[in-house]
């Protein structure tokens, strides 16, 4: 049986490129509909923290890909670690617009590294995580209108 | 954590939505519960439980203690006691109202 390693989703939304890359990158945007733990410094190499203040739970990421309004991409600790300890993920915003909107596809790969034991919970907990965290970014990009 | 009187119309409002419902059952069942425990049970995000625990607190229908790392919440009975009673009065009220009512046409001889 192949080994879960990537979540992928997308959404088109009513929203300008630049207002999505603001949403995605800095802290008030992250903050809007992700985390209310938000440490960012937006540069390749560029230490960023992402957490739950309820949940007790953050995570440490570091900037891999800045294009901006086009692609914006981190590694992505598990929960309690770092990413120089691991496991970590990559995470992937792609920007796009077409005749329907703006559409953000989220990609999330790096499953198969993780250890065996914590890698379907892992896996599973961020493609219900995606869902609803993509959910509520169109709901933050469009009610912000 | 506050015990001030929360309006029916507070209780009711936060009743009102489904999520913040269920929640509430679960606690009613369970005894308690963190956020992890229902985010793990609901098909929504983080940030939007953590939305309806404060709402179900502000209405001070739950109330959370620090247990190890995570806030552990349970159920606060007296709004939902305040808010039934409330409607009950108002029921009772109309109640006597009716019977009045139904006297008052059955004392009265028949028109004509």
């Amino acid at each position: 049986m192949a080994v879960n390693d990537r979540i992928e989703r997308s959404i088109v939304v009513e929203a300008t490129p630049e207002k999505v890359w603001a949403a995605l990158t800095t802290e008030d945007g992250i903050k809007g509909w992700f985390g209310d733990i938000v440490e960012i410094d937006l540069k390749p190499g560029g230490e960023a923290v992402f957490g739950w203040s309820d949940f007790e739970s953050s995570s440490q990421a570091v900037i891999e890909v800045v294009e901006p309004h086009t692609r914006f991409a981190y590694r992505w600790a598990a929960q309690d670690t770092s990413v120089e300890e691991g496991p970590a993920s990559l995470v992937e915003f792609l920007i796009d617009v077409d005749e329907t909107g703006t559409r953000i596809t989220v990609v999330e790969t790096g499953f198969a590294s993780f250890p065996e034991d914590t890698r379907d919970y892992h896996f599973e907990e961020n493609t219900k995580g995606w869902k609803s965290e993509m959910d509520d970014l169109a709901a933050y990009l469009e009610s912000a209108a | 954590m506050t015990e001030a009187f929360a309006h029916p119309s507070r209780v009711f409002a936060a009743l009102a939505d489904p999520t913040r419902a269920q929640i509430i059952d679960w606690l009613d069942e369970g005894g308690s519960g963190t956020a992890t425990e229902f985010a793990a049970r609901l098909p929504i995000s983080r940030q939007a439980v953590s939305r309806h625990l404060k709402e179900l607190e502000e209405a001070g229908l739950i109330a959370g203690s620090k247990q190890g790392r995570e806030m552990r919440y349970e159920l606060r009975p007296r709004p939902l006691r305040e808010s039934a009673e409330w409607l009950e009065q108002r029921a009772m009220r109309w109640e006597r109202t009716l019977q009045r009512l139904a006297d008052h046409l059955e004392a009265e001889p028949e028109p004509n």
